[in-house]
């Protein structure tokens, strides 16, 4: 006889319970035999599991489990029945302890929200760009670039790659070549409506679903011709029948609205307003060098049923026909293919297209929700454990009456759990009141949808049932370890006071957590007011801000001027300390080397207006042939093959165009502090001015503004007059800076709420346990002061222990982390927000011991001992 | 629906009756296999057991042990009066529709 698969064996012994299965278990083991002569020993192995499977699912066996089965609650029932009588015992204990759960049900509530969201938002990311028809299929092409030892992983690749691909490779059913570096702007009143495009072929709304409400996809063959978003025709026409509309931009010339996109599921990571023809832009070369090295902002992606090792390997092998051009660079280059699927939330690659979500932030955003979960499921453990006084005479009963260890775990385990659904049901509530600020929060979270599916929802039930799962486990193991003879001879545990040395280093965790959140409220606070008093290099004070609509400055300026208690005023095509997008190319005398700067159109008297500091040169540039530009120290640093001499006729290349560098201003922070000044370059131009800057000189303001205003609507009737201080403007764009505010506040209250409640709990506790202790030293003659000082002391303790590892931290943290990226302009942490935070710390532990403490100390100490 | 023979549970029935005093799990399953050429598993067959005695056209007993089983004993099944009486029915039902049929049956 031969032995079948054991496991197998003993799996259909435990399926079978109480059942008669011996004429089964025959059975299949005459069939085992059979099957080992007929056809080896691995299919008859196979085949007799498969065989156990069916049985032990099939009729026949039930029906003997039912048949040998004692009562009604057959054997096929036990495991629910025992589960209910869990639940049943769990709800009393729950309702018993009515302090002890609702303190664990607001704390864990709180502790998961930011979990949630976290759940959410993964969940959200996964369902990224599978909308489209055969999402698995679409790949694009990353190129890795190694030079010198650097890594560097781009999600563009290039387009003489792409040609090649295309051209040689039949695997390929669809493919289109993105170009995201289309930022087209839209004249209009004030600032002009920035967009940006992809500049792409027809074959995009092919490969993607995004479908046509209007139109069709050739028409961006015509270089002339764009595809607009449904968003974008509701913005500038309120309507989507605008084919055949154009649309005029500053730079890019006028495009003719060929089609209207419908609303497209927001969850892609595409983002863009307008889709142009490609072919009209220069990136779009393949040829000889160009065509491999110069492959920033283009994207390549195509549709492939075959496997991706074998597409990744076909590409290797045709990218080797560029390595010759990377080799002129000292560069390496490898490709790499990318399922689209896989781009949220993905690595994060360089020269990225569209919204992404890399794994660094999101696993960050994972620590914080467990630094904030943690907590709560401490507390729960701690009190869990505290309460054990409480549960000893049950658990030593059940044992005597003949229950198992693993019983009482279970027991517990059931009743954590329960405890963590019913949080979960109230942080529901939680995650839809912080959802939508969250949104606010994020960059590009307006792709997230945060939508409750019922995948979701299981996803939420099975993070609380986990949650209660690792929480309970630890107390359920502790209290399954109790003797029962011990419990009810007495013998444990009312001498156990103390608290022990672990619970102690929870409440030391949680105290240093909400200690450092609170101090981080503070840094930012001091960042804040520090941005909003910094002197960003230029004059800000009795300025007002107008955009303008017409070009007719002359008249404006001569007109404004005239005006009792205006002193002057300035053009430009941006307000100064905002955010500035205009980027333009820098050349040295090589051409081979380009430097981004941002571009500034100002007019003559910009400079001394805003009192910016000349380090060379002179300050009004003079509309002559040879266009004269200011530069910015930052620039000229940049610009190495600068001589210091008369001869150097600083004439260089900015664009496609001669420009001579006839000043140099003082580093100003023309854009808000958070950025670094970055090189600049003022240019000369009429056209392109879209501000007004008046200054006032501050006596008679009312009478100055009503004069302007005149003025204003005769000679710009189509603008309204809507005059704001510069300063204003400037203190107005750090209101991001009150978002890191709220999340710090947000993250501070929840950390504190949990440790204060945690600390209630050891608090309660602890005072409870030493009812007898405070009775007698009441009647040997301590008084209420002493008796408090006695009981406040361990917690004084711990609490200045949190605070001598939380400050020293929080400093290291704040000041060489966080504040490194706001570009290091504040002091970091300063004693005020350290004091306030522990005098706020100290507060809240010493008004729960106080009342806890008070609540024992004023009981007539015979009513404590009369039992005794 | 106590009576109703089904068409797997008719073929059950008469492999036992073929089988006669050898009909247990085993035989009956390799039987169908053979004969019908159809692939059960011993999980079906004992169902489909388990509810043909549930019905009452089934009794069963059990046997010896032997080695070739482990040592375990068989579980022989026999069919009753009742059993026979539904078959019977179940063949003048079938013998009577072939009779009357208007179209010519023969598969050649």
């Amino acid at each position: 006889m031969h032995k079948p698969p054991k496991l197998a064996t003993k799996l259909f012994y435990w399926a079978s319970g109480q059942a008669q299965n011996e004429d089964l278990l025959g059975d299949l083991q005459e069939l085992y035999e059979d099957k080992l002569a007929s056809n080896g020993r691995f299919k008859a192995q196979l085949f007799y599991w498969l065989e156990v499977v069916k049985l032990s699912f099939s009729y026949a066996l039930r029906k003997r489990k039912k048949d040998r089965s004692l009562s009604n609650y057959y054997s096929g029932q036990k495991l629910n029945t025992m589960i209910f009588n869990y639940i049943k015992i769990s709800l009393r204990n729950i309702k018993k302890q009515k302090l002890f759960t609702a303190l664990n049900v607001f704390g864990l509530a709180l502790g998961m929200s930011v979990g949630l969201l976290c759940l959410a938002m993964v969940s959200d990311l996964k369902q990224f760009d599978r909308f489209h028809q055969d999402a698995e299929d679409i790949y694009r092409v990353t190129t890795e670039l190694t030079t010198s030892g650097d890594r560097n992983h781009f999600a563009s690749s290039p387009p003489a790659l792409a040609d090649l691909l295309r051209n040689s490779s039949q695997q390929i059913s669809e493919s289109a070549v993105i170009n995201d570096h289309f930022f087209p702007s839209i004249k209009s009143i004030g600032d002009p409506i920035e967009l940006h495009g992809y500049y792409t072929e027809p074959s995009f709304l092919k490969l993607f679903d995004f479908e046509l409400q209007r139109g069709n996809a050739s028409v961006i063959e015509n270089p002339r011709s764009v595809i607009i978003t449904h968003e974008l025709a509701q913005k500038l026409f309120d309507s989507t029948d605008v084919i055949g509309q154009t649309i005029e931009t500053e730079r890019d010339g006028i495009f003719e609205i060929g089609g209207v996109l419908a609303p497209f599921p927001k969850r892609t990571h595409f983002k863009f307003d307008l889709l142009a023809n490609i072919s009209g832009t220069n990136n779009g070369s393949v040829i000889g060098a160009a065509g491999w090295t110069d492959f920033s902002s283009n994207y390549f992606y195509f549709k492939s049923t075959a496997s991706k090792a074998e597409l990744q390997s076909m590409i290797q092998g045709l990218g080797k026909n560029g390595q010759a051009f990377f080799d002129l660079e000292s560069a390496k280059a490898n490709y790499h293919v990318q399922a689209i699927t896989e781009i949220n939330p993905g690595p994060n690659y360089s020269d990225r297209i569209g919204v992404i979500f890399g794994y660094d932030g999101l696993l960050y955003f994972i620590g914080v929700s467990l630094m904030i979960l943690i907590p709560a499921c401490f507390n729960y453990v701690n009190m869990a454990i505290a309460n054990t006084l409480n549960r000893t005479k049950e658990i030593g009963i059940r044992k005597i009456v003949g229950s198992p260890n693993k019983f009482i775990v279970r027991q517990f385990l059931v009743e954590t759990i329960l405890v963590c659904l019913i949080s979960v049901f109230l942080s529901t509530f939680l995650f839809n009141a912080i959802k939508d600020e969250f949104t606010a929060m994020l960059v590009g979270a307006e792709a997230l949808t945060f939508e409750m599916t019922p995948a979701v929802i299981a996803m939420f039930l099975g993070f609380a049932i986990l949650t209660g799962f690792l929480t309970g486990v630890i107390p359920a193991l502790y209290l399954a370890r109790i003797r029962p003879i011990a419990v009810l001879n007495k013998r444990i545990s009312d001498n156990k006071v103390s608290i022990s040395g672990f619970r102690k280093g929870l409440l030391v965790f949680q105290f240093i957590l909400s200690l450092s959140f609170m101090i981080g409220i503070g840094v930012v606070l001091r960042q804040y007011s520090h941005t909003i008093t910094y002197d960003p290099g230029f004059a800000k004070e009795n300025r007002i801000v107008l955009p303008l609509e017409s070009n007719n400055i002359e008249v404006l300026q001569n007109e404004l001027r005239a005006i009792n208690g205006v002193e002057d005023i300035g053009f430009s095509s941006n307000i100064p300390g905002l955010p500035l997008s205009k980027v333009n190319y820098f050349f040295s005398n090589d051409l081979n080397d380009s430097i981004p700067v941002k571009e500034v159109f100002i007019n003559e008297n910009f400079v001394d207006q805003m009192k910016l500091k000349m380090v060379w040169g002179k300050s009004q540039l003079t509309d002559v042939q040879q266009e004269q530009v200011l530069v910015n120290e930052k620039l000229l640093g940049l610009l190495n093959n600068i001589q210091n001499n008369p001869q150097d006729s600083l004439i260089r290349r900015l664009a496609n165009k001669q420009v001579q560098i006839v000043g140099i201003v003082a580093d100003y922070n023309f854009e808000p502090l958070n950025e670094r000044i970055e090189p600049m370059v003022m240019r000369l131009d009429k056209s392109a001015y879209n501000y007004a800057i008046i200054e006032l000189s501050g006596a008679n303001g009312d009478a100055t503004l009503a004069n302007i205003e005149s003025v204003w609507n005769k000679l710009q009737p189509e603008s309204q007059f809507q005059p704001k201080y510069l300063e204003t403007i400037v203190s107005q764009s750090y209101d991001f800076m009150f978002t890191a505010m709220k999340i710090f506040g947000f993250l501070a209250l929840i950390s504190i709420t949990i440790s204060s409640l945690g600390l209630l709990g050891m608090v309660v506790y602890a005072t409870e346990n030493r009812r007898k202790e405070v009775a007698i030293r009441k009647i040997l003659g301590a008084n209420a002061m002493t008796l408090f000082g006695n009981l406040s002391s361990t917690f004084l303790k711990l609490w200045l222990i949190a605070l001598l590892i939380a400050v020293p931290g929080a400093y290291l943290f704040y000041d060489h982390l966080f504040v490194n990226i706001y570009n290091k302009f504040s002091g970091g942490v300063h004693f005020a927000e350290v004091f306030l935070s522990s005098l706020l710390t100290i507060a809240i532990g010493l008004s729960a011991i106080f009342w806890q403490s008070g609540r024992i100390i004023r009981i007539n100490p015979a009513e404590n001992l009369r039992n005794d | 629906m106590k009576g109703y023979l089904g068409e797997f549970e008719e073929l059950v029935l008469l492999t036992i009756a073929n089988l006669a005093d050898e009909a247990y799990g085993t035989t009956i399953l390799e039987m169908i296999e053979q004969q019908a050429n159809r692939k059960i598993s011993l999980g079906a067959l004992h169902s489909t057991l388990t509810r043909l005695e549930e019905k009452g056209f089934l009794s069963s007993y059990l046997g010896e042990p032997t080695a070739k089983r482990g040592g375990r004993r068989k579980r022989y099944f026999e069919i009753t009066q009742s059993a026979k009486e539904a078959l019977n029915n179940m063949k003048s039902l079938r013998d009577e529709l072939w009779q009357n049929s208007k179209i010519n049956l023969s598969a050649g």
